[in-house]
This record gives structure tokens, sequence and C-alpha cells, in this order.
């Protein structure tokens, strides 16, 4: 009997095999999704310098992109990019129409920061006559009490350890951003790149850190990091911006998006925008850098 | 708590008056003679007169009976009728030990199906379906084994998740929200292979409850329903059967242990997908087994001892590992890419069976239970190691009182220790760039006593269940008490017919913290906690069920509503799995639901089967979702229908076919896109921007399935059948998400594929 029934198990198996090769994929169903009117979009960034620079754009559907697609198509690039509008900044009376320095690209050649004061930018798309503004403070900034780095060399590999600390400004509630930057040369395939200051080299952001100052008002605030991996001959910038609740919310969420995995695995969310009818995100602030060249510190 | 003990004690005051001068009760308890098993459902009488009852699910009567001499018989259709002269005096127990009658097994299931239907219809509970798994071993499954959670998906009332899984959303409620017992064991995970197959090996079981409301004092600690699968007991004669399916096979043996007062089964399930694969040349590294067993075992006239135990896991483990070899030839370092999981799924139940006296019966489990799962990822030098555990330790203890003629209470008390892991992350390299996480322990304590109690309030007209449960939960610095009162109604309108109402309240002291779009293995059971509040519902339904004698069937209508609170879903934008702090992420809402359920169902002759329909909507509303609007849930599906068919063309020929109907499951999708600069100014970030939450509708769904089932000739030993089936007949997508995928003109379209087309199969099944 046992015989029988392993002939049986073993013809199963050949019948499996040539039943699910038999088995038929569905088609997908087509479905009509309807799709967002194009709005304009805004960011904003500001060199270490102080420059602001507008990038406008439009919104474009889902069926402009393959969900595999990484790269962006060139002629889509110039489709969405705004090339056809006015930029303006105001700040204290002033308004200044921003210069256009690459596609959809705009930047500011007078403004100096002035802390205190509300930036308002508005973008006229003489194209299909939308317009869109978005309003923010330029907070004062604060600055570094202190920052240096400590090499440590492990397997081969040296992580640069960071500790540093900052007086928050009493009776207010303060967001931080803290970015470290290794400079990098400008490659040719590069998509995209803001003109100007950072022309002579683009600077590859290596490491992240979102701070609130909850119970710690007017205290002093401490703390370390660690950038991972790098070299002894790299050179590294270490900025430190106070910015907007807005702002602060807007970049948790985009570093929670920050890799492959959570990319798949991220709940939908629709970033938060201060532009008004628009999408994207302006944002001021004046920034406090120090430069730190790892070639005159000792490795450990 | 005292003024709980008052309002209850005057609760059976009010409904205990009923109790009959003159005549004295008789009680005791109905066995199966070859197992000792109680036997539900026989009818219990005084011969030659009409006077009767009908014994309940622990076998247990109550009959009132005239002073004097009397002759009581205890019938069942496939059994010998017994008959015991009472005398007048006698005041002691009446057990009953009926035998199988082999001239009449064939009526059996007629009779038994016919007995199942009028016991439900006199009972007060409603929102009850009642599946014994033999009478569904015809109907159509993938892979030609029948999957019970499957079928329980085609019942009016349980909407399916994506196509394939054995999620379970019952009348609007959530996939965690249904409490699963394996002979009283709860069970945190029920799907194999991603839940394509569930954990239950149909061989081993017996019966499967769903309740879908109104439900007795006896259970609790989720919100929507109660699934309460059997095991089979052994039997009084060694036996093997078991099935060879496309995918899996399965092997039973049960029998007698010494002088027959023990009786033990065991069964065994393991996949070949990864040998099938191989045949044809491909590698699917993955298989699953699970293995069931019972012992049960009658250590006394009034004591019995069962013992059920279940082990399952599923294994993948996918590994690459080569060498690259560069421009110039020489060896490069090795790039390795190994991904692997384990998911261990395993209960327990120790229950004593215990006749106190002639009025009473008590029952006492210890359970435990535990889930973990335990992937690993390795590219080169990143890795990523998660696992999750949880695990329960707990003893349950009731008493069933039958004081006179159609009274019953049941009291009892529950305490469980929980264990939640909920998230161990451990990472390696700068791909995935997150903070280890050890996954403290949490521990939870989870008691709840109950009384509750039915009455004949107006004699066969009006007859009420009213209970109280109360639970709670120690979490960290906070306890939490919570009353769930219960009420059910039933009225009787005519002959075949009855009016039924029901309410109750329910609390559960845990969440599965899962994706909204998703389907994933590593959903993660957290508890409640000082900051995540335990979810709780209430619902409300009436309903209406009659009998059709001619048409051997039965038709009800139900109506519900319930309002649920404390529900969480992730914030948006957070992450799922690399999370290292949940409490921050989780969101806490309300949900609605409300629904009308029909079935008509026929369980007597050469066919059988159901047709069902449910028309439900199910809402949510968080206030940091959705912009604070209400939304529908994902599985909110208007129209579910499902037809069910198995006819006996001749004692050796049965077909059979399903065919299912529902509106698409809801998506919030990828509607456009827009460009940032990147943080490095040298490039820019695609953001994309969604839709309203699960504001687009997938398309419905609907497939035909079909089976043969061929039996060898009767009276032989060896007793083989082949089923042969296809699932899908027609082909048609179940969509499942939504791509943007190229056409043939080169235009991106929005599509929505299936997992499963046309799948043919073929299952053998035998028994000696």
């Amino acid at each position: 009997m046992m015989v029988k029934m392993k002939q049986r198990v073993w013809g199963m198996m050949m019948l499996g095999a040539a039943l699910l090769m038999g088995a038929c994929v569905p088609e997908p169903i087509p479905l009509q999704v309807d799709q967002p009117d194009p709005k304009l979009v805004l960011a904003s960034r500001i060199t270490p310098s102080g420059r602001i620079y507008v990038m406008a754009s439009r919104t474009f559907t889902s069926l402009k992109m393959d969900d595999g697609g990484e790269n962006l198509a060139n002629d889509l690039l110039e489709e969405v990019m705004v090339n056809s509008g006015k930029v303006t900044l105001t700040c204290g009376g002033v308004t200044e129409v921003l210069t256009p320095v690459a596609t959809g690209v705009y930047r500011s050649e007078k403004n100096p920061l002035q802390i205190g004061k509300e930036y308002v930018v508005v973008v006229h798309d003489y194209l299909t006559g939308e317009m869109v503004s978005a309003a923010e403070p330029m907070l004062r900034s604060v600055r570094f009490e202190k920052i240096k780095p400590k090499l440590m060399e492990k397997d081969n590999v040296i992580d640069a350890e960071f500790s540093y600390s900052f007086m928050d400004p009493p009776g207010e509630s303060n967001w931080y951003m803290i970015n470290v930057y290794s400079k990098r040369e400008r490659e040719d395939d590069d998509e995209f790149a803001l003109d100007g200051d950072l022309s002579q080299g683009s600077q590859v952001l290596k490491h992240a850190i979102l701070l609130r100052d909850t119970g710690r008002d007017g205290e002093e605030i401490s703390g370390e990091f660690v950038v991972p991996a790098v070299l002894a001959s790299d050179s590294l910038t270490v900025s430190m911006a106070n910015i907007s609740p807005g702002y602060y919310e807007y970049l948790e969420l985009r570093q929670k998006a920050d890799n492959y995995l959570t990319t798949l695995l991220a709940e939908p969310v629709n970033y938060p925008s201060n532009v008004e009818n628009g999408y994207g995100f302006f944002t001021t602030h004046s920034g406090d850098s120090w430069f730190f060249d790892l070639n005159s510190y000792e490795v450990n | 708590m005292r003024v709980f003990v008052r309002v209850f004690g005057l609760l059976l005051l009010l409904f205990t008056t009923d109790v009959m001068a003159q005549q004295r009760v008789l009680s005791g308890v109905v066995r199966e003679q070859s197992t000792g098993e109680p036997m539900p459902y026989a009818t219990v009488s005084i011969a030659e007169q009409s006077i009767g009852t009908v014994s309940d699910e622990n076998g247990a009567f109550q009959l009132t009976v005239p002073e004097g001499e009397v002759t009581v018989q205890v019938t069942f259709v496939g059994y010998e009728t017994m008959r015991i002269t009472v005398p007048a005096d006698h005041r002691g127990p009446l057990n009953f030990e009926v035998k199988e009658s082999a001239s009449q097994l064939r009526t059996v299931e007629v009779a038994a199906g016919q007995s199942r239907q009028r016991d439900e219809l006199e009972s007060t509970q409603m929102s009850l379906i009642h599946l014994p798994v033999k009478d569904l071993q015809g109907i159509p499954s993938i892979g030609g084994e029948t999957d019970v959670i499957k079928v329980v998906q085609l019942l009016p009332g349980v909407a399916q998740g994506g196509e394939g899984t054995t999620a379970l959303f019952v009348r609007g409620g959530d996939a965690d929200q249904n409490l699963v017992l394996l002979d009283d064991a709860p069970l945190y995970n029920i799907g194999h292979l991603f839940g394509f197959y569930s954990v239950f090996n149909p061989d081993a079981l017996e019966s499967v409850t769903l309740l879908k409301g109104a439900f007795p004092v006896e259970y609790g600690g989720r919100l929507s329903s109660v699934l309460d699968i059997k095991t089979e007991n052994g039997a009084e004669h060694f036996g093997v059967s078991g099935g060879i399916g496309l995918l899996s096979s399965r092997l039973t043996v049960k029998g007698p242990l010494g002088d027959g007062r023990t009786t033990y089964q065991l069964s065994g399930r393991r996949t070949y997908i990864d040998q099938l694969a191989g045949l044809v040349g491909n590698n699917i590294p993955y298989y699953f087994y699970d293995l069931n067993g019972r012992v049960s075992t009658k250590l006394s006239s009034k004591d019995r001892i069962t013992f059920s135990t279940f082990y399952g896991r599923d294994v993948l483990k996918l590994g690459n590992q080569e060498t690259q070899t560069d421009s110039v030839g020489s060896s490069a370092e090795p790039e390795q890419v190994d991904f692997g999981f384990t998911l261990s799924n395993q209960s327990n139940s120790l229950r004593w069976d215990h006749r106190i006296n002639n009025e009473m019966l008590m029952d006492v489990t210890l359970i435990h239970t535990q889930f973990n799962y335990d992937i690993n990822a390795r590219f080169d030098d990143n890795s990523l190691m998660i696992q999750s555990d949880i695990r329960d330790l707990g003893v349950k203890a009731g008493i069933n009182w039958y004081p006179s003629k159609g009274v019953r209470y049941r009291f009892g008390v529950e305490g469980i220790q929980h264990d939640f892991r909920p998230n161990v992350l451990e990472q390696e390299g700068d791909l995935i760039r997150i903070e280890d996480r050890k996954g403290e322990r949490i521990g939870t304590q989870e008691v709840s006593v109950y009384g509750g109690g039915e009455w004949d309030v107006i004699p066969t007209l009006f007859r009420v269940t009213a209970g109280m449960r109360v639970s709670g939960l120690k979490t960290g610095s906070k306890t939490y008490v919570n009353p769930e009162p219960r009420l059910g109604l039933r009225y009787t309108v005519g002959e075949n017919a009855v009016l039924k109402a029901g309410y109750s309240r329910m609390m559960q002291y845990m969440h599965l913290v899962s994706s909204s779009s998703l389907a994933l293995p590593t959903d993660l059971w957290y508890p409640a906690s000082d900051r995540v509040e335990p979810q709780r519902s209430e619902q409300a339904s009436i309903g209406y069920s009659t009998l059709i004698p001619g048409l051997k069937t039965s038709f009800t209508v139900e109506g519900f509503y319930k309002w649920m609170y404390n529900l969480t879903e992730y914030r948006e934008g957070s992450n799922l799995l690399l999370n290292d702090n949940f409490e921050d992420e989780l969101l806490s809402g309300t949900g609605r639901s409300y629904g009308w359920e029909f079935l008509l169902r026929r369980e007597e002759g050469r066919l059988t089967g159901w047709l069902g329909y449910t028309l439900a909507w199910s809402t949510r509303q968080y206030d940091e979702l959705n912009g604070g609007l209400p939304f529908y849930a994902r599985f909110d599906r208007r129209h579910n229908f499902s037809a069910v068919a198995i006819f006996k063309v001749s004692p050796r020929l049965s077909v059979s076919a399903l065919w299912v109907y529902a509106t698409g499951a809801r998506f919030t999708a990828k509607t456009g896109n827009y460009l940032v600069p990147n943080p490095d100014n040298t490039g820019v970030d695609v953001i994309p921007i969604y839709s309203a939450r699960n504001a687009i509708k997938l398309s419905s769904t609907h497939r035909l399935d079909l089976n043969v089932i061929w039996k060898n000739k009767p009276n032989k030993r060896f007793q083989g059948e082949w089923h042969v089936g296809a699932y899908n007949v027609y082909n048609r997508a179940s969509p499942f998400r939504i791509d943007v995928l190229t056409t043939s003109q080169g235009d991106f379209q929005y599509q929505q594929p299936g997992l499963f087309g046309f799948v043919p199969s073929v299952a053998y099944n035998f028994k000696f």
C-alpha cells in the first residue's frame, strides 16, 4: 500500500507541475482615475552666502511616468518647469523680480537676508495665467557655540564624531535643522543644479538632523552625531538653521521617506505646503555654517 | 462591582420565577459511546408523551417531568435509541451513552442539518453561522484542498481582503477584530504563504462557528467576530485519512489508546511547492507545514480531560552568492544577496470538563498561544533583521447551570498574561539608516468575569438572553476596566419563524498595526498602553429567520449598526516596519458600519449550499487623516454576493460550483507628482500626490470555481475520492492594487493586476 501511495504522490507532483504550467495569469483590468488639474509648485533654497533661489514648476499626473521609471525624461522636465513666468520676492516693502538662471530656477540678486522680516514670493505663469504665492518669516539665526569633529577609525573605516552646543533663544519655540555636507564635483549627468554659489561643486548631504527645543527653552542644547565613512581628505560643512514649524514637519516627513525600503513601506502622505493654491514649500532661514578640513584632524 | 452583583441578582430574581410546582427536573449529559464526547442536539423525551428537549452544545439537558415513574428516551438520527426507566424517587443524574447505528449512517448528516437549523431558530442567539467541516469538503478551492477560512469569507457579513488572503473583515470591522479560537486557544495569525492558505488543516477539524454580533458573555477580547473552531475527536477504531493535493499533502491518524477511554488524533500537512517548482526548473525555496494533535480521556463518569495542540511554521530561504568579475578579468568581492523569513505559530489548550451535579457543568481550560516571525535580509555588507513575538498564557473557567426547564446560566472568569515583543530591529551597513531597536518585552494582564442567562419570559413565545461581562487590562501604569453588557431577544412569529434582536458591547485590548494598503506577513500586534487606548465597539442588530420545511431550507435576514472607537491607523507618511517608536506614529479614530445580510441555506438533500448577499457601508474618521474628513474603510465593499451549490449526482459523483461577486476594495492612489530640488541640489526628487484616503474604488471582483468529486465504490475498507476542479474558470483578475504601466501604444495607463487566473487543480483524498 505504501508503494502505491508513493506512486500516487509522485504522480500528483508531476501532474501538479504540468497543471501549474497550464495556469493562466489574468489580464490586468484598466482603470480610469480622475486626474488632478496641474498646479504650480514652489521650492526654495538659501545658499550659505545668503542668496535665495526659487524653483517654479507644475505638477504632472501619474500617467506621465511609469511606476518603475527611475529617471525623469528630459522632455518631461522641460514640460513641467516654469520658464514662462515672473517670480517676485517681496521683503520689507521692496519687491524684486528674480533672475532666471536655469530651467525653472530663479535667483534673488539684491535681497540681503533680513532677520524678523516676512518674505513673500509670487509666481505668475504667463502661459497659463496661474498665480501662486507663499510667505515665510526669516527667523533669527542661531549659531553654534561649539562644534568640533573627532575622527575615529575602526576596521579601516573612519567615522567623524561631532559634538556641538548652542544656546536656544528664550521665550519662544524653536525648530532646528543641522545639515552636514561634503564637497562633491559636479557631474555631467546631474539633472538639475542650482547655479551661482554652488556651481563650483555641489554639496553632498551626508547627514541631516532635526531638533526641537521642547523642554529646553532658553537652555544650552548640546549633542553628538556621527558622520560615517568619511575620508581623511574630505572637507565637511556643517550648517545649522532656525526653521519654521511647517518646514520642520515637511522635512521630517521627507526624512522618513529617505531610503528604499521606507519608500516601499511608508504610508501614503501628501506633504504639507505653505504655497497658496499650489504645492511645495517656500522656506527662508539664515544658517550658521562651519567648515572642517578633516586633513587637519588627527585620526584616533 | 457591588452594583453589578446587585443588578445581576435582581435579573435572576426576575427571570427565574417559572420553575414549575408538582413536577421534578431530570438532568444529565448525553455522550457518544465510542468517544465519550458530549453530544449536542440529541432529543431527550418522555416516551409516548409530548415532553422533550434537546441537549445543548455540552450534551447537557434539563427535562421537567411529572411526578412518578417515567421512561426517558434519547434519540439522534444515526444512533440507536436509548431508553431508561426512571423511578419516582430518582434524584440523581441521568447520563446516556448512545451508540452509532451502522444502518442509519447515511441519514445522519441530513438529520443533523435539520436539527441544527431548528436549534438555531429556537435559540436567542443571532448572527451565528455553524459550518460542519464535513459539509464543506465539496466546495471548490484553489489547490483542491478545503480551506475553512476561504469558506467563511463566502458568508454574508464577511468581506474578503485582497485576493487569496485569509483576512476577514466582519461587518465593517478590521482584520484584527476577529477572535479566532482553535479548541479555545486564540490564534494571532491564521495564514500560511502570505495568507493564501489558512493554518487550518481540514482533516483535523470538526466544525467552525462564526459569530458576528449579539455575542454571548463568554466571548470577549475582539470587536467584530468570534470564529470558534473545534478539532475532531479521536475514534473508537484506528483509522487513517489524508489527501494529496497539488501544493500540499495531509495525513491524519486517529484511534483509541489503552482500554478505549482515551482517544487521539494526529494530523500533519506540508507543502511541496519547492519540490514542484524544481520539477519545472524553478527555484521556490518556500514551504510550510503544520501539525495538529488532540488527546481526550475520560477520567470518570464526571470528568473528561482534552489536550489539543497546533504548531505551524513557514520557511522562506532565498540566497544568491556570486563572484563578480571586473572588466580586466580579475575576481572582485563577492556579491551576496540573502533573504529569508520564518513564521511560527502555535497554540495549546488543556480542558477539563467536570459535572458538578445534575444541574451544573464546569469547564476549566489552560491556554497557551504564540506567534512570532523572523525576517533576515543581507546585501553584501548590509543586513537587516526584524523580529516580532506575541505569546499568551491564560486560564478560563466557566460553569453552565441548568436550574429548571428552559433556563440556563453561564458564569465564568478568564485571565490571560499577554507578552508582546513587537519589533526587534538590527541592521548593519549604510543602505538602510535606522537605529537598532531591542524590542523591549511588554507584559499586560487581561482579566474578565462574566455572568448571564437565558430564560423564557413567555414560554415558546418570547425568550431573553442577558448578561454582563466586565473586562480589565493592567498595562504600564494604567488599568482599564470596562463593562460589556450583552442582550439577546427572540420573539416567535409563527411555527417556523422568529424575530430576533441583539446588542453587545465589546472591548479589545490590543491592536494589529498594519499597512493601510499592503498585505504583509509582518503585521505587528501591539497592546493597549498608557497612551494607546483599547478598542471598543457597540453593535445593535435585528433579524428575521424562518425555516421553509418544504424546501428543507432556512432563510435569515439581519440588519446591524456598529460603532467602533479607538481604532488605530499609522500617521500619514510613517514607516510601517522600520519604526522605532510606534506610539508616536499611531493615531486614534472612530469607525461606523451598517448594513443588511441575507442568507438562504439548504443543508439537506442532494442539492445543498447557500445564497448569501450583503449590502453594507463602513467608514472611518481620524482627526489627523484625510483632513479630518470621514473616509471609506479599505474593504468597504458595498455589495457582496456568493452562491455555493453542491449537487450529489449519484452516491459516487458530486459536482459543485461557487460564484462570488464583490464590489471593489478601496485604494489611496497616487494621482500626480511634483518636483523639488534634492538635498544635494544636484537633481530633483519626485514627490507623489495622493488622492483622498481610499477615494479610488477598484473594479469589482467576480469569479466562478468548479469542482467534481468521484468516489470509489462504497463498502470498501479503503475509501478514495478524486477532486478535479478549477479556480477562476473565466480567468478574470481580482484587482488588489493599481499600477501605472506602459501600454502597447507607449502611453501610460492605470491597470489593476490580479494574482490568480484560471488555476486547475486535482486532489486525491483517502480514508481507511
